[in-house]
This record gives structure tokens, C-alpha cells and sequence, in this order.
């Protein structure tokens, strides 16, 4: 079978924008091209040349991206089931801070645990919507032990330099560097795989980053990381709480959003609002001017998966069209 | 012909639950179908009918399936369900008062 490389090209401009899942964007593109090559067909009977009659037809259907707007706008809104489960992993974390069972280690491991489960469940089922909360907390551990190996490779080089300080373990050294490019390739696989399906998908999963970061630096600044965390932490954890509640609350919103433009506002103010959290618990942590930084870098981290998706691209691209239409086309009879 | 258009998007479910409540239809079908039996008066933005028609089917008003048409070629067809017969009783009663309330004051009987 042979597609005209103008229809292809056309069907692809629909996929692109439509941002579902793979195999439902398949299906879509599917029916709207047996509609097509139907109207083509009785063009055709009626005189046209094979591409007078696919110009014409898919005039008639009508603007690539209007379609796939209008498309997108019925699959975009989910269900308060689906906003609950998006909210769950936010709501776990701010629970286990305010019921003080963060330094139970048993909770943390059975929530991980419970977290990864979730996002392999999610992953092998379609990945919807909410499973992309799941998913970016399986990569916070990540992220923390990637900050926390960049922090002691950085002390470990000061100390180096300057000729002075505490040793470093060579053991410890050599571990921080088989984990470090590890742990950026799992991060940025990961992004670069959501990213793939919408970039929307991809500032969702990563949101508990920013409000981790801002916590450990916190907890830096006030505590040095390891001396006195624990009572630092004790003292923080409604905070924490509230700022992980936001974040929740945030998600919630996202799934039950159906345009594009205030899924992303919402995404931009859950994060506003767990930077203004941290620097009301904390002003020495992020005071005006820290405040107006971090918003800026904030903003940066939100719209970052979308530059990404622009050099990426989304999904497979044209190749996929002709294997994938094989069964609706061939002898086809108009109405 | 605005007039028809703006009347059109208001009733597009309605018209489309009652074509596919007759016969399970694929929406290239639906297309002809809407212009033959209007003669004419209703016409789609083709690419438009299937954001409506997977709009009611998200919300279980009709249901798609593949099925291959004589010449083996495959059509999506769309079936009403339970709800969506239920759904249309209900637009017909409605779309019956207000068609006698409306002709009650546009097209008035004589004295």
C-alpha cells in the first residue's frame, strides 16, 4: 500500500498534536483516515485525479491542528477518581511528615515500595494520566542521591584544592563516580521517555523535584545536611506536609483541567506556592531576593520539558503510518 | 444558513444518536447520512464529527468497535448503548416541547 507522502504527512500533523497514548492515537488516525480515503474514493468516481481527490478531501476535513485540539479537549479532562490517584503519592509523602513517621524507616521502605509498584502497574497499562505522579517519586530517591554524590564530590575537590580538611574515602569517591552518570541517565531517560508523549507529562512527573530540592537546601543551610537533620526535620515537618499537600492539590487540578494553557498554570502555582511555603517556614533559607531566583528557576524547570518535546519531537513520527493503516485501506467503496 | 449552522451545534448529539440508534454507523456513513436525509441543509465540517462522536462515546452514549466491511476493508463502527438510548428518549421529549413552545409563538394559528 502507498500513502500519498501529502496525506502522511497530514495524518502526522493530527498525531502530533494529539498527545495520547501511542496505541489510542494509532486508532484515532486510523478511523480518520479511512474517512478520508472514503471522501478521496467518491472524489475520484466523480473525475478527480488520485491527488486532486486527497487534496480535496482532506481540505474538507478540515485544519490538522483544529482536529487534534478538538480531539485532544475530550481525552484531556479526567475523572475525581483519576485526580485522587494523580494526588495520592503527594498526599503519602505530606502524611508521613505530619504524622511524624518519616524516620520510620519501615514507612519509607513500604512507601517506596508501594510507589514503584504503582508506577510499573502504571507503565504497563497504557501509562495514564495520574501514573505520572507515581513515577516521579521512584525517581526523588534519584535525585536526592544524585544532589547529595554532587555535594561530596564538590566538598571532596574544595577540600583537595585548598590542601586542607578531613580525608576523603577513595571508596567513597570511586562510588560517586559509577553512580553519578547511572543516576543522570536513568533521570534523563526517564524525562526524555515522558517527554516523548507530552511535555506536559514531563513537568508533572518532575514536580516533587523543586519542593526536594528547596528542602535539602534547607536542610543544609541550617543543619549541614547530617548533624543535626533530624531535629531540623522534627521542627519542619508541618511544612513539609503542607508544602507536599500543595503539590497534591496541584496535580488534582491538572487531571481535571482540560486545557493546555491552565494545566501548565497550574503546575506554575503548586510550585509558587511550595517555594513560598519553604520561605515561610525558613525566611533564612529564601528570603525576597532567593524567593524571586528560586521563582525564576521555577519557571525554567516547569517549561524545560517543553523545549525538550520541541528537539525531541513526539512519538514515532511518520514512519508508523503505513504499517498501521494496512487494514482499512485497499478497494474502498465511497458512502 | 448561519442560523442552521448555530442550530446544528446545539443539537449535534441529538442528531447523532439518532442516526446510529437506527443502524450502527462508521462516521463517513453519518456524514452522507446527515446530508441525504436533510437533503442538503445539514452539512459537517467533516473532521468535526469525530470530536463529537468520541466525546459521546467517552461518556458511554455509544460505543466503537472495528468491524470489516464486505470488501474486507475495516470501518469503525459506532453501536448506541443502554444509556445512550436513555439519553436520546430524554432529547426528544425535550426537543418536542420546545419545538411546540417555539412554533406557538413563530408560527402562531389564526384567529
Amino acid at each position: 500500500m502507498e500513502i500519498e507522502p501529502e496525506l502522511k504527512g497530514y495524518l502526522e500533523g493530527i498525531r502530533y498534536r494529539l498527545r495520547l497514548d501511542p496505541a489510542a492515537e494509532k486508532e484515532i488516525v486510523r478511523e480518520l483516515y479511512t474517512h478520508i480515503e472514503d471522501r478521496a474514493q467518491e472524489l475520484k468516481a466523480a473525475g478527480l485525479s488520485q491527488a486532486e481527490a486527497t487534496k480535496s478531501a482532506t481540505e474538507r476535513f478540515g485544519r490538522p491542528k483544529a482536529i487534534a485540539a478538538e480531539i485532544y479537549k475530550v481525552y484531556s479532562k479526567g475523572n475525581w477518581k483519576m485526580a485522587l490517584l494523580a494526588a495520592m503519592p503527594h498526599l503519602l509523602i505530606a502524611l508521613l511528615f505530619a504524622l511524624h513517621l518519616w524516620h520510620n524507616s519501615s514507612w519509607v521502605v513500604v512507601m517506596l515500595i508501594s510507589m514503584l509498584t504503582i508506577s510499573a502497574y502504571g507503565w504497563r497499562h497504557g501509562r495514564p494520566s495520574w501514573f505520572y505522579t507515581w513515577l516521579g517519586y521512584t525517581l526523588v530517591p534519584v535525585f536526592i542521591a544524585t544532589l547529595l554524590s554532587l555535594y561530596a564530590l564538590g566538598r571532596a575537590l574544595f577540600y583537595l584544592l585548598a590542601g586542607s580538611g578531613p580525608e576523603t574515602n577513595l571508596w567513597i569517591l570511586l562510588a560517586i563516580f559509577a553512580y553519578l552518570p547511572l543516576s543522570l541517565w536513568l533521570l534523563g531517560s526517564s524525562v526524555t521517555s515522558v517527554v516523548r508523549r507530552d511535555w506536559l507529562y514531563g513537568s508533572l512527573m518532575t514536580l516533587p523535584l523543586p519542593a526536594t530540592a528547596c528542602w535539602l537546601f534547607a536542610l543544609y543551610r541550617d543543619s549541614s545536611l547530617f548533624e543535626s537533620g533530624e531535629q531540623y526535620l522534627q521542627d519542619q515537618a508541618p511544612w513539609v506536609a503542607l508544602s507536599f499537600f500543595a503539590l497534591a492539590i496541584g496535580a488534582a487540578a491538572f487531571i481535571r483541567l482540560r486545557q493546555r494553557l491552565l494545566k501548565a498554570g497550574v503546575l506554575l502555582m503548586a510550585g509558587f506556592l511550595t517555594l513560598l511555603i519553604v520561605a515561610c517556614a525558613d525566611p533564612s533559607v529564601l528570603g525576597s531576593p532567593g524567593l524571586v531566583a528560586a521563582g525564576l528557576l521555577l519557571v525554567a524547570f516547569i517549561f524545560s520539558p517543553a523545549l525538550l518535546e520541541h528537539k525531541l519531537g513526539h512519538g514515532e513520527g511518520e514512519v508508523w503510518i503505513e504499517a498501521s493503516l494496512e487494514r482499512c485501506s485497499g478497494e474502498t467503496q465511497a458512502g | 444558513m448561519r442560523y442552521g449552522r448555530e442550530l446544528l451545534k446545539g443539537s449535534t448529539d441529538s442528531l447523532l444518536l439518532s442516526l446510529i440508534t437506527r443502524q450502527p454507523m462508521y462516521g463517513y456513513q453519518i456524514i452522507k447520512e446527515l446530508e441525504k436525509k436533510s437533503k442538503g441543509y445539514f452539512t459537517f465540517r467533516e473532521g468535526t464529527l469525530y470530536p463529537a462522536l468520541h466525546r459521546l462515546e467517552k461518556k458511554g452514549l455509544i460505543i466503537g468497535t472495528w468491524d470489516r466491511l464486505a470488501s474486507g476493508q475495516e470501518r469503525r463502527y459506532y453501536h448506541i448503548t443502554e444509556k445512550g438510548q436513555h439519553a436520546l428518549e430524554e432529547k426528544v421529549t425535550e426537543w418536542r416541547g420546545f419545538y411546540r413552545a417555539v412554533n406557538s409563538i413563530m408560527l402562531p394559528e389564526s384567529p
